[in-house]
C-alpha cells in the first residue's frame, strides 16, 4: 500500500506576490513617467513647430509682399516699427495691344490673379516720350477684365481684355500691367491671442494670415526699414531693405511664455 | 528525498509554468519605445522636409533670379534686338555648380512700327540642385533703344582743321560703305545717307575745303557749336557714354596709349569674347563670332592706332574734363564706327576712319592719303550693335514673382 503525500500548492507565496507587486509598480511608474516626459515634450515640440510654421508663413508672405514694391514707385503707403501699408501686386500681364480710344488692353504672359473684384485697380507703365527720364507708371481703376479680346499686334491670340478708365495715352505695346490692391498689414488680436493680420486699407477689419504671434509689447512683428546705404529710416520712398523679425510663442500657456524668432531681409526688387 | 524531488522537478520531462509576465512587460516596453522613436523619427523627418523644401525654392528663386542678369549681362543685341515682335529665344538649362540651374526665354513684345526701342519680356523658371524639389518662375520687363546721336556730317570740329593738300587727305561727307566685307548683307538695313563733310563752329579755320566732299554741301559751318555743346547728344553725353564703356582703359591725361589692332577672340563656347581688352572686333572677317561686336572704347589719356591693324567700335578718347587727349592714326590703321575726342584727332598716315567723327578741338590730316569716309552702314551698326542698346530693367516695378 502506497502512502498518499500531499501535492506541492502550484500558487505564489505571499512574500512572491509582494515582491512581484512591488516591482510591477516600479516598473509601471517608470513607464507613465517617461510617457509623461514624452508628452510633454512632444507637446512642447509641437509647439515649437507650430511657432516655425507661423514665423515661416509670416515673414513669407511679407517678404514676397515687399520684394515686389516699388518705394520710389510710391508703392508703400506707410511704414511704422510694427506695421506696413503697400500696393500688392496681385496679378500680372504684358500689353500686347493697346486701344486708347476705347481704354482697353490686350494681355499675354497674365499671371497671377486677374479679374474683376471691387476696388482693383491696375498700374502701367507709361513710356511718354523718347527720353527715359519721363517714363512713368500710371494708376488706373479697372472697370472691366475679359477673357477674350483681340490679337496681339504680333498676331497671337490675348489672354484677357483689360478696360480702364482713364487716359492710356503714352502706352506702349509691351508695357508691363499689374494688377494691385491696397493692403495693411499689422498684428491684430482674435480670440486673446495675436496674428498677423491684413486688411484690404478700404476696410476696417483684419483677417489673420499667420500665427499665433508674440503680443506687440514682446515683439510679434517687427520690421526695420533701410535706405540704399544702409541707414535706418521712416522714410517710405526710400526703403531699399526691410528687416522683419516675428516672434512666435512656444507655449500656450499665458503663465509660461517662452518665444521663437525668425528674422529675413526683404531687398525690394523693383 | 526533497532533494530527489527537486531534480526531478527540474528535469527535462517536468518543466513547470510559472506563469510570468517578464515577455509581456519587455514588449509592452518595446512598443512604447517604438512609438517614441517613431514619434520623434516623424517629427524630425517633417521638419527636415521642410526644412529642405525652404531651402530648395530659396535655391530655385535666387537660380531664376540670376538667370534673368545672366541673360541681360550676355546680351548680344545683333541676334536677340532683332528678333521679329513675338520671337523668342531660349536660354539653358544653365546650371550653377551646387546652387541649382535655370532656363530663360526672352520674347520681344513689341510692334514693327518701333524703330527705335525694343521691349522684352524676360521669363526665367529656377530650379534647385539635385532631385526637382520644387521651381519658381519669375519675369522681368527691358527696353532697349537705339541711339540717334550721330551723325550730321562726316566730321564735327570746334578747333581747326588742318588738311595739308599736298598730302592728298579726304574728307568724304558722301557716304559709302566700307571696302570688302562690309559690302555685304551687313548693310543692307542702313539705305545710304550722305551728310555734309564737315560740320564746323564759328572759331574754326580750314586751310582748304577742296578736299572735303559732301551732301548738300562739303562744309556746314553751325554758329552753335561749342565745347560745351560738342557732346551734348539729347538723353546721352560724354559722360554717359563713358559709363557704357566696355573697355576702359585708365592710362592716365596727359599718358599715351598704343593700339596696334584688334586681336578678336572668343570663349570656350564659341562666342566672342567681350571681356578681352584687346578684342575691339574683327572688323574685317564677317565670318569671325566678333564681326558684330562693337565695343565702346573708353581711353583716359592720349590714343595711338599704329601699324596696318584694324578696330570697330565707338572710340571715346579723353576724360570727363577739357584735357590733352588726343587720338592719332599712325599709318595705315582702319577704325570702323565712331570717334570722339576731347582733344585733337589727328591722321598721320594712309589710315582711314570708316564712320564719322566727333572733335572738340582740331583735326589735322599729315602725311599720305589719310581718309574719313562718312558710312552710314558703318555708324548705325556701331550705334545698334553696341552696348548703347542693351536693354535695362524698366524703371520700377519690372520685377515680378508670377503664380
Amino acid at each position: 500500500m502506497k502512502s498518499r503525500r500531499p501535492r506541492p500548492a502550484g500558487g505564489f507565496t505571499l512574500v512572491e506576490v509582494l515582491v512581484a507587486m512591488t516591482l510591477t509598480g516600479i516598473v509601471v511608474a517608470g513607464t507613465l513617467r517617461a510617457l509623461s516626459a514624452q508628452k510633454k515634450f512632444y507637446a512642447r515640440q509641437a509647439r515649437v513647430l507650430d511657432a516655425r510654421h507661423a514665423m515661416r508663413a509670416a515673414t513669407t508672405i511679407l517678404a514676397s509682399e515687399l520684394r515686389e514694391a516699388s518705394s520710389g514707385g510710391g508703392d508703400l503707403y506707410a511704414i511704422a516699427p510694427d506695421s506696413i501699408a503697400l500696393r500688392s501686386t496681385v496679378g500680372f500681364g504684358v500689353a500686347c495691344a493697346v486701344n486708347e480710344a476705347a481704354g482697353q488692353l490686350a494681355l499675354i504672359y497674365v499671371s497671377g490673379h486677374l479679374r474683376l473684384d471691387a476696388g482693383d485697380s491696375v498700374v502701367v507703365f507709361v513710356e511718354n516720350g523718347e527720353p527715359d527720364s519721363d517714363d512713368t507708371w500710371r494708376a488706373l481703376g479697372v472697370n472691366a477684365i475679359g477673357t477674350t479680346g483681340p490679337a496681339c499686334a504680333w498676331g497671337t491670340p490675348s489672354e484677357r481684355l483689360i478696360t480702364v478708365s482713364g487716359s492710356l495715352n503714352g502706352v506702349w505695346v509691351g508695357t508691363p500691367v499689374r494688377l494691385f490692391r491696397a493692403y495693411a498689414y499689422a498684428p491684430f488680436q482674435l480670440e486673446g491671442r495675436w496674428w498677423l493680420g491684413r486688411r484690404d486699407r478700404s476696410q476696417p477689419d483684419y483677417v489673420p494670415v499667420a500665427g499665433p504671434l508674440a503680443p506687440p509689447d514682446s515683439g510679434g512683428l517687427q520690421f526695420s526699414f533701410f535706405d540704399p546705404n544702409g541707414n535706418t529710416i521712416l522714410n517710405p520712398s526710400q526703403v531699399a531693405r526691410v528687416y522683419i523679425t516675428v516672434r512666435a510663442p512656444t507655449y500656450r500657456s499665458l503663465s509660461d511664455p517662452a518665444y521663437g524668432s525668425l528674422s529675413i531681409s526683404a531687398y525690394l526688387r523693383n | 528525498m526533497d532533494a530527489s524531488r527537486r531534480v526531478k522537478a527540474s528535469g527535462p520531462g517536468r518543466l513547470r509554468d510559472e506563469g510570468g509576465f517578464a515577455l509581456a512587460m519587455a514588449v509592452f516596453a518595446l512598443v512604447l519605445l517604438a512609438a517614441v522613436v517613431a514619434g520623434g523619427y516623424f517629427t524630425a523627418s517633417q521638419e527636415f522636409q521642410i526644412g529642405r523644401g525652404m531651402r530648395s525654392l530659396a535655391s530655385s528663386f535666387y537660380a531664376g533670379e540670376s538667370g534673368i542678369h545672366e541673360v541681360l549681362h550676355d546680351w548680344d543685341p545683333s541676334v536677340i534686338n532683332f528678333l521679329a515682335p513675338g520671337g523668342t529665344l531660349s536660354f539653358g538649362p544653365n546650371t550653377f555648380e551646387g546652387s541649382g540651374s535655370y532656363n530663360v526665354r526672352v520674347v520681344r513684345v513689341g510692334r514693327d512700327a518701333d524703330s527705335l526701342k525694343r521691349y522684352f519680356y524676360i521669363e526665367a523658371v529656377g530650379r534647385p540642385p539635385g532631385p526637382n524639389l520644387g521651381e519658381r518662375r519669375q519675369a522681368a520687363l527691358a527696353r532697349a533703344r537705339f541711339p540717334t546721336f550721330c551723325c550730321d556730317a562726316a566730321v564735327k570740329v570746334h578747333g581747326d582743321v588742318t588738311l595739308a593738300p599736298a598730302n592728298q587727305p579726304q574728307v568724304i561727307g558722301t557716304n559709302d560703305d566700307p571696302p570688302g566685307a562690309w559690302s555685304s548683307a551687313a548693310c543692307v538695313l542702313y539705305p545710304p545717307d550722305s551728310l555734309p563733310g564737315v560740320r564746323y563752329g564759328s572759331s574754326t579755320g580750314i586751310d582748304d575745303v577742296d578736299v572735303i566732299t559732301g551732301w548738300p554741301s562739303a562744309v556746314v559751318l553751325d554758329p552753335s557749336i561749342t565745347r560745351q555743346n560738342m557732346f551734348d547728344f539729347g538723353d546721352l553725353d560724354y559722360d554717359s557714354l563713358i559709363a557704357y564703356a566696355d573697355l576702359v582703359f585708365d592710362v592716365g591725361v596727359g599718358n599715351t596709349m598704343s593700339f596696334s589692332g584688334s586681336n578678336p577672340s572668343i570663349t570656350a563656347s564659341g562666342k566672342c569674347n567681350r571681356d578681352d581688352p584687346d578684342n575691339w572686333g574683327a572688323p574685317e572677317d564677317p565670318s569671325h563670332p566678333c564681326f558684330n561686336y562693337f565695343p565702346i572704347i573708353h581711353v583716359t589719356g592720349n590714343l595711338i592706332l599704329v601699324g596696318g591693324g584694324s578696330a570697330q567700335g565707338i572710340l571715346l578718347v579723353g576724360g570727363s574734363f577739357e584735357n590733352d587727349s588726343d587720338a592719332r592714326f599712325s599709318g595705315p590703321f582702319d577704325f570702323y564706327g565712331i570717334i570722339l575726342t576731347k582733344d585733337d584727332l589727328e591722321m598721320d598716315g594712309p589710315g582711314n576712319l570708316y564712320g564719322a567723327a566727333f572733335v572738340a578741338e582740331d583735326l589735322e590730316m599729315n602725311n599720305v592719303k589719310p581718309r574719313i569716309q562718312y558710312s552710314r552702314c558703318a555708324v548705325m551698326r556701331a550705334l545698334r550693335l553696341s552696348s548703347l542698346t542693351r536693354p535695362r530693367l524698366l524703371s520700377r516695378r519690372a520685377w515680378v514673382a508670377l503664380f
